[in-house]
């Protein structure tokens, strides 16, 4: 039997807490699977897992906040855009272990992922009639990008505290929803979307319309203050540290989010749809391709439009929040983004149980799969176009 | 939940404050006039101005990933300061150098240019600016290396001087079939190697 019923739930591991074993071996599984593929590249996997943003997480947890930008050739770099709780907690580690900062933030994501599994799968089933826990399960584990949840990164943090925000919310328990979700904005910017879409949600669902509905809804408004407390909190930390409390969004340019006035770049960025071949570049730095990120534009703005069309006013607010900002960005990064925001897993999840894709589902998960190896060998060779 | 109303109106008029305060604080940073012109208002374009010294009489200035000239204070724009050890490649139509020279008692300085053109149909032109003025054309050669000097003159001890190049025919790398990627939108005129400030009277520079 593929799926389950919704139930009421009271607790946030209610009923996941059954399939565990499940959950703990498709994930063992997964994680095993990425080690022999980095042992049959000839690549260690520690150091092939560690790419890109890996290196800054761990020198914010080693160092703090820089004082003056000094990275890159132009000097103008510092560690100012990485939000502080997941180095904050991978330093925990590092100090009560005698791993390597880069193996305790390994360490620390992919168990953060393993419960983020645990909770979302908890958040579907208390907002979907019917789950597939299968299906979800194996699209986590083996589903593109997956090596963001396995290195360094913040991602699997996120989703682990997404999901338990959303799953609190959606149990009316909006406090501790709150909570969570400051823990969440001091993790990556778009925890402050929550704020703004748990708002729309009230907003739209008519909770919010008269004034006495705004005192009878102060636990919600007191929720929606706290979301962006966290990033409240990181702002101070930057002014108070080095005098500018904006410094992530400041140094953003100089990480090459963008080298051309921003309508130029959209307008060259835009007339490509066919350079896809620039993937198969022989040095990975070269591997970098426009149509793709305009297929995951693409790909993203249908998701949030499912999203609403679908009624998920929560999960729409952030999706399109998120690709707002990914847009005025510039596109650079989009697929990480996405995958690094539950939402939009949630929106393919949706899409794979309904019409001519249900019965291909298993199919489609394979593809991805397969998807993802290709993926994880780029991500091993360093390849620029998943960074 | 069994919080009580005023705890709650206590709860959100904090929160409402301590955000109210945050945005306050992050709207008036307290920072350098250097730090706001870079990263905040966006009207200086190089951060690590201190990366090279004055050029002075009888020295090199070698380009190359990793060498104190190889940055934004002397490439200002129009040029590649990525990881090439050789040198520097011009990516844009124009581009422009910032030299800090020291004078020497002359109050004149003889730059020597060595320059590897990017001239495959043999027309490409390069129109040489000090500061705002014509000093001069080049014409090099398709993936030679030549040298082209330049005089300048002084009017205080130490100056800084623009200057600014102007590229006829800049070819795009994806006609060249060089471009790595779409992403690789360079257009080639020239590609500098180095600059020396040298003795027009010593004998090793004396013409043929």
């Amino acid at each position: 039997m593929n799926s389950i019923n919704a139930s009421n739930p009271t607790s946030l591991w209610d009923t996941p807490r059954k399939y565990a074993p499940y959950i703990f071996s498709v994930w063992l599984l997964s994680r095993i699977s990425f080690f022999v593929f980095a042992h049959l590249s000839n690549t260690d996997v520690l150091r092939a897992l560690c790419q890109w943003d890996c290196h800054w997480f761990s020198h914010t947890a080693l160092n703090h906040y820089d004082l003056q930008p000094w990275a890159t050739s132009d000097g103008d770099a510092a560690n100012w855009p990485f939000f502080p709780l997941f180095p904050l907690l991978s330093r925990l580690i590092y100090n009560a272990s005698a791993l390597s900062i880069q193996a305790a933030g390994i360490l620390l994501a992919n168990f953060s992922f393993l419960a983020a599994v645990f909770v979302s799968l908890r958040y579907l089933q208390a907002s979907r009639r019917k789950v597939d826990r299968h299906l979800w399960v194996w699209l986590c584990c083996f589903g593109p990008f997956n090596f963001y949840f396995a290195s360094a990164y913040a991602e699997s943090l996120f989703w682990l505290l997404g999901c338990a925000a959303m799953l609190l919310w959606e149990q009316k328990k909006l406090i501790q929803a709150g909570l969570v979700a400051a823990a969440l904005s001091a993790t990556r910017i778009f925890g402050v979307f929550f704020a703004p879409a748990w708002f729309l949600e009230l907003w739209v669902v008519g909770r919010l319309r008269r004034l006495q509905d705004w005192r009878q809804e102060l636990p919600a408004l007191c929720a929606i203050l706290l979301a962006p407390l966290g990033f409240s909190c990181f702002v101070n930390l930057l002014y108070f540290r080095m005098g500018d409390g904006f410094a992530f969004m400041h140094v953003q340019n100089a990480f090459g989010r963008r080298t051309r006035p921003y309508w130029d770049e959209m307008q060259i960025r835009l007339s490509h749809w066919a350079d896809w071949g620039a993937l198969l570049n022989d040095t990975p730095m070269d591997r970098y391709s426009y149509a793709y990120l305009n297929f995951f534009a693409v790909l993203g703005v249908f998701f949030t439009l499912r999203l609403l069309a679908d009624r998920r006013i929560f999960e729409f607010g952030v999706a399109a929040l998120v690709m707002g900002v990914v847009i005025y960005s510039g596109l650079e990064s989009l697929p990480r983004y996405m995958v690094g925001t539950p939402v939009f897993a949630f929106a393919l999840y949706d899409l794979l149980g309904r019409g001519a894709l249900q019965r291909w589902r298993w199919w489609v998960v394979g593809f991805l799969g397969l998807f993802n190896f290709w993926l994880l060998h780029n991500w091993f060779e360093g390849a620029y176009f998943v960074m | 939940m069994s919080c009580n109303r005023g705890l709650l109106i206590g709860i959100f008029l904090g929160l409402a404050s301590f955000h109210s305060w945050t945005l306050w604080n992050a709207l008036n940073p307290e920072v350098s006039e250097k730090y706001r012109a870079y990263f905040i208002d966006g009207t200086e374009r190089c951060w690590k101005t201190e990366g090279a010294g004055a050029l002075t009489f009888e020295e090199q200035m070698p380009f190359g990933f990793g060498k104190p000239s190889h940055g934004c204070s002397v490439l200002r724009s129009g040029w590649n300061t990525g990881a090439i050890p050789w040198g520097t490649q011009s990516t844009h139509p124009e581009s422009t150098l910032r030299l800090r020279l020291e004078s020497d008692a002359h109050r004149q300085a003889t730059l020597r240019f060595f320059v590897r053109g990017h001239n495959p149909l043999q027309l490409q032109t390069v129109s040489v600016f000090q500061n705002d003025d014509f000093v001069g054309e080049w014409s090099p050669g398709h993936k030679e290396i030549r040298h082209y000097d330049l005089s300048v003159d002084f009017s205080n001890a130490t100056e800084n001087f623009l200057i600014h190049f102007l590229y006829g025919h800049p070819l795009p790398a994806s006609w060249a079939g060089e471009a790595r990627n779409a992403k690789d939108q360079r257009w080639f005129g020239i590609e500098l190697l180095g600059i020396d400030w040298i003795n027009p009277d010593s004998p090793e520079f004396e013409g043929p």
